[in-house]
């Protein structure tokens, strides 16, 4: 019987383990330096929409983001200072490479960013132009690991 | 004598510049053949995408049909749910619920990505000269190709995309696309089958 409880005590123990790092694996936004996090991305104008997946990493208090599709196909690159709420778009798509589109991008995501950053949700609306900005967490399923 | 050399290497290095142009025209009609032959293909794969900046990877699951002449279903399972269905001239793509159906005759874009993933995937591609310059080599178990985008939109987003055909099946085993900074994603494919009959129901499009 004591043998039994000793074992059973072991796998609750292993399991209360497992769970913890599995929580402390959520992802969520990458607040400390050398957090990561992943997010499902859509983006939806007034007649379509764009979907794909943002990865991030918080090296120093800088967050370093990469947007690309589902295929893998970059769509943009750009960091956001924690402490300055400022987005600089490092890299973005051809057709999307305009000054005027690049400032648009850069104003909506410092809103999201900072969204993210306070743990208020995951989304926001240009509705002067009528944008929506949605990021989702990614639940790692299976083997989506990092490096 | 030394003249007599030079001149022999000079007049030689053409006949060693064709032979080898030879040998890879042989290997792309071999892969185009092939290519012409395939009914069907049935596979699943394994998609890693790799960020320099962020010193991480993403990998992603999923599952492929194909069907002659220009049917795809390219489906992502984990970590994510994402499915691209290609029909003749339509393109549908599947995400949370949402179900969208384009025309690729209408959307220039989508008519470049459809015909770009369907080549790739079956080895279609290494006929196309205007979109892709083709170099092979070849190792005793697989051939390798390297594509060099000719597209000003192509060259934006990859350097190379290269290729690796097993010899034993004559059929694609992987994509490596290869982008200016360094980042790539490589899809692998895994379990193929090979002209068994593929469902219909796969590449419904409504």
């Amino acid at each position: 019987m004591r043998h039994w409880v000793r074992k059973l005590a072991i796998l609750f123990v292993a399991f209360c383990i497992s769970v913890g790092v599995m929580a402390q694996d959520s992802r969520h936004f990458p607040h400390s330096d050398g957090e990561r996090a992943r997010y499902n991305v859509q983006i939806d104008f007034r007649k379509a929409y764009i979907s794909g997946i943002c990865m991030m990493l918080n090296e120093g208090g800088t967050v370093n983001c990469c947007v690309f599709n589902e295929f893998g196909v970059p769509a943009m690159t750009y960091t956001y200072n924690i402490a300055t709420g400022k987005v600089k778009i490092i890299s973005i798509i051809g057709k999307m490479n305009r000054w005027y589109i690049k400032k648009m991008i850069r104003r909506d995501l410092a809103q999201l960013m900072s969204v993210l950053h306070k743990d208020e949700g995951g989304e926001y609306t240009n509705s002067r132009v009528g944008v929506k900005y949605s990021f989702t967490i990614l639940n790692d399923t299976d083997n989506g690991t990092s490096e | 004598m030394r003249k007599i050399l030079y001149s022999l290497l000079i007049a030689l290095l053409p006949a060693a510049a064709m032979a080898q142009t030879k040998n890879e025209q042989q290997i792309i009609q071999t892969i185009n053949k092939a290519s012409a032959g395939l009914k069907s293909m049935e596979c699943d794969f394994v998609q890693t995408k790799h960020l320099k900046m962020l010193n991480d990877k993403m990998v992603a699951n999923g599952k492929m049909y194909y069907k002659q002449p220009d049917k795809l279903h390219w489906e992502y399972t984990s970590p994510y749910k994402y499915t691209f269905i290609l029909n003749d001239n339509k393109v549908v793509l599947k995400k949370n619920g949402r179900n969208d159906v384009i025309d690729i005759n209408q959307n220039k874009m989508f008519r470049e990505i459809a015909r770009l993933i369907m080549n790739t995937v079956v080895g279609k591609s290494l006929g196309d000269s205007k979109t892709f310059k083709a170099s092979v080599k070849e190792s005793p178990s697989e051939w390798t190709v390297t594509l060099v985008p000719q597209k000003k939109e192509m060259k934006q987003m990859w350097t190379t995309i290269v290729l690796t055909f097993s010899r034993s099946q004559q059929m694609i085993s992987t994509v490596r696309m290869c982008e200016k900074n360094g980042d790539y994603t490589l899809i692998e494919m895994k379990n193929v089958k090979l002209n068994k009959p593929v469902s219909d129901a796969h590449f419904n499009v409504r």
